[in-house]
């Protein structure tokens, strides 16, 4: 190329029209027609390629609810993200559509998975448990509570309302003054049998709190009427 | 490399008008409803059909394969090249804009791939005086020595096309081997039309120059 003279710039436009035509016509030489089963062989070629648009052709096929060219679709997006000679953006794209379905599967596997294992496991004994545990832990807590008040206290406050019980014992001391009769033979026998005889009347029962009631005061108060 | 200078008014009607008839040429009516079917096709493909692609390479395989025969020279070389651009047309199929005839665009994947396989191969000089598709028609019969000076010189235009320096190499093949027109070499290439025009004229003149200093 260094042995050429340089080109004057008049020459150029003759040079470019002669070369110009000189490609026209090896252009023009060229009648070639498609072999018989090229668009076939093309076809074939074609249908071992993924979905140029798997991401696209993956909606279309929720849409239509056609789950196999969906299943398709995800595996051809796969083959995108991973392959070559794919545009980046189409590759892109490819790729959020496999993690997306990734992410969506293993969310639904892995409820399935923790419903079932909750089916499986926790039906049967679950259901005493949680109700059971919450009022047995209450009642302890309550219990302590009350039941320091009424075996301290007895001997001396508590006892105060417990009159009501003590009431009861003059009942017992009625029954045999209305035998024999209100006024002086109750209070005779039954403060000497109430001190002595106390466990061993009919009334054993009531005399239990009674007999320490009447240790205290019952002898004077029951015997005073 | 470019000066700036506008390609000179007086090769504008040889070189830039349209010697080759392109198939942009059709009726505006019917161009406008094949543009409309090619999208439809191409909409249908990126949809999930892979059968609706059987049309676009129906309408365009002889177009591609005449494209790849004129940069390579050789018919099952040109079959095998024109099949991997339909391929790869596929592939690609979801960064076609739409914008153009998908013809234009495919014929540009096609003379990529032709010039790329043409940079790889040996100087190979294909004489066959008995194929119709060579276009050697000479009167009294094939004349031995025509043939062969014929075929070398188109061999050796083929190769000076596929060492061009780009972006002289693209125009010059989009337009004598791919028969695009000036606008749809600038619609594909997103160059202004007035730099596609530099490019062609200042490629043919270091084709010449190729082409005679011999350095093939």
């Amino acid at each position: 190329m260094s042995a050429l003279p340089p080109i004057h710039a008049d020459d150029e436009a003759r040079i470019a029209e002669e070369m110009s035509r000189e490609l026209e016509a090896l252009a023009a030489q060229s009648g070639v027609r498609p072999p018989a089963g090229f668009t076939d062989r093309v076809m074939a070629a074609v249908s071992r390629e993924p979905l140029p648009q798997p991401a696209r052709a993956f909606g279309v096929a929720l849409v239509g609810r056609h789950l196999g060219a969906a299943l398709a679709a995800v595996r051809d997006a796969w083959r995108v993200a991973v392959g070559g000679s794919i545009p980046l953006g189409v590759r892109a794209q490819a790729l959020a559509l496999v993690a997306v379905v990734a992410i969506g599967s293993l969310a639904i596997v892995g409820g399935a998975t923790v419903g079932a294992i909750d089916l499986l496991t926790a039906n049967p004994q679950h259901t005493p448990g949680p109700v059971t545990p919450p009022p047995s832990e209450l009642e302890p807590s309550d219990s302590p509570s009350p039941s320091p008040s009424p075996s301290l206290s007895p001997n001396i406050t508590p006892e105060t309302p417990q009159t009501p019980e003590a009431t009861e014992t003059p009942e017992a001391t009625e029954t045999p003054g209305t035998n024999d009769g209100p006024g002086t033979a109750t209070p005779r026998p039954t403060g000497t049998e109430d001190h002595g005889g106390g466990s061993g009347g009919g009334e054993t029962k009531t005399p239990s709190p009674t007999s320490s009631d009447d240790h205290g005061g019952g002898g004077p108060s029951g015997g005073l009427g | 490399m470019d000066d700036g200078r506008a390609p000179d008014a007086s090769i504008d009607q040889s070189l830039f008008g349209d010697p080759i008839t392109p198939p942009s040429s059709l009726p505006a009516s019917a161009a406008s409803s094949e543009v409309i079917d090619e999208r439809a096709a191409v909409e249908a493909v990126l949809a999930g059909d892979r059968d609706a692609f059987r049309l676009l390479v129906e309408r365009e395989s002889a177009a591609v394969i005449r494209t790849c025969h004129r940069v390579l020279g050789d018919l099952h070389e040109a079959e095998d090249a024109a099949q991997e651009a339909f391929v790869t047309a596929f592939r690609s199929l979801a960064g076609w804009r739409g914008d153009g005839p998908f013809g234009a665009w495919l014929t540009r994947i096609a003379i990529r791939i032709a010039l790329r396989r043409a940079g790889r191969r040996r100087d190979v000089t294909w004489i066959d005086p008995l194929d119709p598709a060579s276009g050697i028609d000479l009167p009294g019969g094939p004349d031995p020595a025509i043939t062969t000076l014929r075929a070398e010189r188109a061999a050796g235009i083929r190769t000076a096309v596929s060492r061009l320096d780009e972006p002289y190499r693209e125009v010059i093949a989009l337009r004598f081997f791919g028969e695009l027109s000036l606008e749809e070499i600038a619609a594909q290439t997103g160059r202004p039309l007035g730099t596609v025009k530099t490019h062609l004229r200042r490629g043919l003149i270091r084709l010449r120059s190729t082409v005679e200093g011999g350095s093939l």
